[in-house]
């Protein structure tokens, strides 16, 4: 009877129990249902930022050869530009060496007229040598032409320096292309995470290395930046020994 | 000392100006190499080399993945190596030394630095 007893009472603690657990999943149902419209308004959500990440991870690859493409055409006018300047630098040179020729004619002249000055008698004839053993603009204008060719060479000199900016540039451009392929690399990561790591397409996840391009590339005036790197330069050279340079590496 | 160059950039421009400033200077003796493994074949099929000016950054093989080769080999370990880079920090130039290059320019350069350098490079050997 005791027995009977005690199983009745466990039976009513269980029912009470289940009762409990009625009340708690009528409350539960209404928090459900919240989840599962939410979850309904998400799904559609999700297709779209899927579709948009596609979207953007197929332009991609189109961006980076668009910048692939500025490099190539900067590089090629570059070197048109370079062409040019040879071209003028040989004109130049050209021009010297005509010059100089012209002025060793001069003195030759020069040396002949004195010549003819002794031979020459005639008073009339003797002013007008004068006057040409004296003029020296002729000279002066080869000398000043020279002058001018010498400024021209220093200025196709200057051009010659100012387009290693296309290289910096360029660095900065590959840098740039290495950023924009991390972020399709990482885009592409989401998409097959979403789409339950199945096969996305034709997608390279080898990141290449970024050593070919200096992403701190910058086009700094030449002497102020040598300046500095000699000081480092020639401190290490002069005043560390091997020893400490292994240090910093260690 | 009679140098004949071997100028190592993958850039078309910077070997270009590299070798006019060369000219410029007077130095008519010198081949190309595209980056560190091309110069790495050109200096094993040509012995005249005897100057090596290399850029830093380059696809393949770097510049000083280069000058540790060249100095790894007991052919080429004397061979003075000029780095010439858009890298200029401290950091930078000190792995380059302890890489053992000559001497150390950085981009952009004047033909009259390129020359200090080289001449520095050829009085100590």
């Amino acid at each position: 009877m005791v027995q009977i007893y005690n199983n009745m009472d466990e039976i009513s603690g269980k029912l009470s129990e289940l009762k409990s657990l009625f009340q708690f999943g009528g409350k539960l149902v209404p928090v459900i249902e919240t989840i599962i419209e939410f979850l309904n308004d998400t799904v559609p959500l999700i297709d779209d930022i899927n579709i948009s990440i596609k979207d953007s991870t197929s332009k991609i690859p189109q961006a980076t050869d668009q910048i692939n493409n500025v490099n190539s055409a900067t590089e090629m006018a570059t070197t048109e530009i370079l062409d040019l300047v040879d071209e003028i630098n040989n004109q130049l040179n050209q021009s010297e060496l005509l010059i100089e020729k012209t002025k060793n004619k001069y003195s030759e002249n020069s040396f002949k007229l004195k010549r003819l000055h002794k031979l020459v008698e005639n008073e009339e004839a003797l002013k007008i040598l004068d006057e040409l053993l004296n003029d020296k603009s002729q000279s002066d204008d080869l000398g000043n032409i020279l002058e001018l060719i010498k400024k021209i060479e220093e200025s196709t000199n200057k051009i010659t320096l100012s387009l290693q900016v296309q290289d910096i540039t360029s660095q900065q451009l590959e840098a740039v292309n290495h950023l924009i392929m991390n972020i399709h690399q990482q885009l592409t990561n989401m998409l097959v995470s979403l789409n339950n790591n199945e096969d996305t397409g034709n997608v390279n996840n080898e990141l290449e290395s970024g050593e070919h391009f200096d992403a701190k590339a910058s086009y700094i005036k030449p002497q102020n930046s040598q300046d500095d790197v000699d000081e480092i330069v020639n401190k290490q050279l002069n005043n560390t020994s091997q020893e400490e340079i292994d240090k910093l590496f260690s | 000392m009679n140098p004949y160059f071997l100028v190592v950039d993958d850039s078309v421009t910077m070997r270009r100006i590299v070798t006019n400033s060369l000219k410029t200077l007077g130095f008519n003796n010198y081949i190309e190499a595209q980056d560190g493994k091309d110069a790495l074949e050109k200096l094993r099929d040509n012995s005249e080399i005897n100057f090596v000016i290399t850029d830093w950054n380059m696809p393949v093989l770097s510049g000083l993945e280069l000058t540790k080769a060249i100095r790894g080999n007991p052919n080429t370990e004397h061979i003075p190596i000029l780095m010439v880079t858009t890298r200029g920090v401290k950091e930078d130039i000190i792995q380059a030394l302890h890489a053992r290059v000559s001497n150390y320019v950085v981009k952009p350069f004047t033909p009259q630095i390129l020359k200090e350098k080289i001449e520095a490079i050829m009085a100590t050997t």
